[in-house]
């Protein structure tokens, strides 16, 4: 017979229940963190990561559309650094991307001072008309800006002529500078909202303190903008030029439906040399490859430019 | 069923009421799909790449050629139709069959003839327009008077049809027919000296934006007094601007120095190998081809529908409209774009990156002659040089 007394336990632990044990599990931050962000990773494989490596593979084979194609490695880019239309191609978009990109940063920052200090009633109204070129689907937008630019009844050149300006008005779209000039006011146009409220928000963020500072210490208003405005707007702009520069680089909407890429290539961009080569004519492995060219630089300007941001927010 | 949405819509909608009829006679639900021409490229591609789509597909120009290894092969339906309407033109054999074997029903052709103001015409003593010579002179004196001419110096379909046309009536083209690169000739800078005189007497720079449908829009305008155009425009008119359907007349593809040519646009329907309807859909485009129904399209559509089969030579509605019966002969000297060469995928590189339309533009706007050629050598040469 055994002595020992038997040890009872100081306290027992109750057997948790399944919902219990599946909460606790759940409310683990780095569990609930990967869970959260589960559709949005899945959604991005499937839409965007999927596609982006698709075209990798296609950009290194010579393939035609309909057809097995065969591993060609870079064959394509190679052959694509020969070609007149393609030289021409990136001069545009370069051209394309820098002025656009340039004009929104210069309308945009003009449109979101004025809108911050400049309006006083109505500001609300304001703020959200001028949302409206944004939002409006761009296919639609666009015809109706060929409308206005079409030959035969544009309502801007019937303008310049009855105001007595010209005897006749600029062929919008069919003279390759004008052309040009066509899809970069655009481009502009419905691009200026993005930066106008983006930056808008930079300059809500400034503390009032710092122009009461300045005042204070007499600088006027160029002053003002340029040693107080600018310097805190900096990581604001760098992120909004860096969304616009990708999204102008990317665009096809403005330049297939107003001009198809012409007259004459002047205003092809990579999306619609890529449609015209890759899928009009089925050469896609080519055409791929011609959407991918810039890749590797847009991944160093997106990496310096990040560099950049978290420089200026340290 | 994906078609392209027509210039003259009594077209796709008699398609409809066939399709109708087709489906109530098999017990089916039958449907028809339509989007512009200019997009039936990338939805084709889109099919054939992803195997998923419709079971029947317009095909435009030469993409019979490009997608034959997806298409199924027609030659029960294309021979028997053939047989029935007294034979196919050699240009419906061109398009429609690849490798021994029909992978396209030619449904009809295009005819793209001188569309222009016999009453102007008349004004400064002009007959119809037989040659481009006359072309040039009637136009240097309507365009004193205020009236324009007008072809597409441009990207756009309209501008490989008409400038195709008139290098072959040159007797030049980009290729000859085994493939070699012959654009860079003497009788191409004739063609462009041509041209350049009649864009700078006759026409205005908007044609250097036009699209396809601009030269309708154009002529309907009332400012326009000549456009090398399909008869879309004669069949709208009474819509449109019936005022101008009286004065109106044709005349076929301008002669050259080396002949009348004009360009084939040949409008295909072809059956995918992935479609799930194979036999219903052979029973349709049969049905659809019949004469009877060819005959009602070609009738509604005032010659524009124009079947690839010889018995609509023969066909009465030619003599109901006297503005319509010189154009009876059109096929005979009508090509595919990229002739002499084949019409596969390298002459198709040509045609979707529109050089020769952009070879016009450059000498039109300033480029001298020589250099415009050259550049459309190159550009030519890459093409035909590439590995298919």
């Amino acid at each position: 017979m055994s002595t020992q007394a038997v040890r009872q336990p100081l306290y027992v632990v109750p057997k948790r229940s399944l919902y219990v044990r599946t909460r606790d599990f759940l409310e683990q931050e780095r569990v609930l963190g990967y869970l959260l962000i589960i559709p949005a990773v899945v959604l991005l494989a499937v839409l965007v990561a999927y596609p982006f490596l698709w075209g990798v593979y296609l950009s290194l084979q010579d393939k035609v559309v309909g057809r097995p194609g065969s591993y060609a490695g870079l064959q394509n880019f190679g052959a694509l650094l020969g070609e007149g239309i393609f030289l021409q191609t990136l001069k545009n978009s370069l051209i394309y991307t820098v002025t656009a990109v340039g004009a929104k940063v210069v309308l945009g920052t003009w449109l979101a001072l004025i809108i911050h200090r400049g309006i006083r009633r109505g500001r609300h109204f304001v703020r959200g008309a001028i949302l409206l070129p944004f939002i409006v689907p761009t296919a639609l937008s666009t015809l109706a800006w060929w409308w206005m630019f079409e030959s035969l009844y544009s309502v801007i050149n019937w303008t310049i002529i009855h105001l007595g300006l010209a005897t006749e008005g600029p062929n919008w779209l069919g003279d390759p500078f004008y052309a040009k000039i066509s899809v970069i006011i655009v481009n502009l146009w419905r691009g200026l909202p993005f930066f106008a409220i983006t930056i808008l928000a930079g300059l809500v963020s400034i503390p009032l303190e710092l122009y009461d500072a300045a005042k204070v210490d007499g600088a006027g208003p160029i002053n003002t903008f340029r040693h107080v405005t600018l310097p805190l707007l900096k990581p604001v702009l760098a992120i909004v030029i860096l969304f616009s520069t990708i999204f102008t680089l990317a665009d096809f909407n403005i330049v297939f439906l107003l001009t198809r890429g012409g007259p004459v290539n002047s205003t092809h961009v990579f999306a619609t040399l890529a449609n015209q080569i890759g899928l009009v004519a089925g050469k896609i492995g080519q055409g791929a490859a011609i959407t991918l060219f810039l890749f590797p630089i847009l991944v160093v300007v997106v990496v310096l430019q990040l560099y950049f941001i978290r420089k200026e927010e340290y | 069923m994906l078609i392209a949405e027509h210039f003259v819509p009594v077209s796709d909608e008699n398609l409809r009421k066939w399709m109708t009829e087709f489906s109530k006679l098999h017990g089916i639900e039958g449907k028809i799909d339509s989007i512009a021409h200019r997009d039936t490229y990338v939805r084709l591609a889109t099919e054939a790449e992803t195997k998923t789509g419709h079971d029947i597909v317009f095909m435009f120009f030469n993409n019979p050629q490009l997608y034959a290894e997806n298409l199924i092969d027609l030659d029960d339906v294309c021979e028997r139709v053939g047989e029935k309407g007294g034979g196919w033109y050699r240009l419906a054999r061109d398009v429609g069959i690849v490798g021994g074997h029909w992978k396209a029903l030619p449904w009809y052709s295009i005819t793209m003839p001188q569309t222009y103001r016999e009453d102007l015409f008349q004004e400064v003593g002009e007959g119809p327009p037989d040659t481009w010579e006359d072309v040039l002179r009637a136009g240097k004196k309507l365009k004193a008077k205020g009236h324009l001419f007008g072809v597409a110096i441009s990207q756009t379909e309209d501008a490989n049809i008409s400038w195709f046309a008139l290098l072959w009536s040159y007797g030049t083209s980009t290729v000859d027919k085994d493939q070699k690169v012959i654009i860079n000739s003497a009788e191409t800078r004739k063609a462009i000296e041509y041209v350049k005189d009649l864009y700078a007497s006759t026409m205005s720079s908007e044609v250097l934006s036009w699209d396809d449908a601009s030269n309708n829009r154009a002529y309907m305008s009332g400012k326009y007094a000549w456009v090398h155009n399909a008869v879309s425009i004669y069949a709208m008119l009474p819509k449109n601007a019936p005022q101008l359907r009286a004065v109106t007349n044709h005349a076929p593809s301008p002669k050259g120095p080396a002949g009348r040519h004009g360009t084939s646009i040949p409008i295909n329907y072809g059956i995918w190998k992935f479609a799930k309807n194979q036999e219903l859909a052979k029973e349709f485009l049969t049905y659809i081809a019949e004469e009877e129904r060819l005959s009602i399209n070609f009738e509604a559509t005032e010659a524009y529908n124009h079947p690839l089969l010889k018995n609509f030579e023969k066909h009465p509605y030619w003599d109901k409209d006297p503005k319509i019966s010189g154009l009876r002969l059109y096929l005979h000297d009508a090509h595919m774009i990229g002739w002499p060469g084949p019409p596969n995928r390298k002459a198709e590189l040509v045609r979707a990156q529109w050089i020769v339309p952009n070879m016009m533009a450059k000498a039109v706007t300033g480029t001298p002659t020589d250099e415009a050629i050259k550049w459309a050598e190159a550009e030519i040469q890459k093409i035909y040089e590439a590995k298919d």
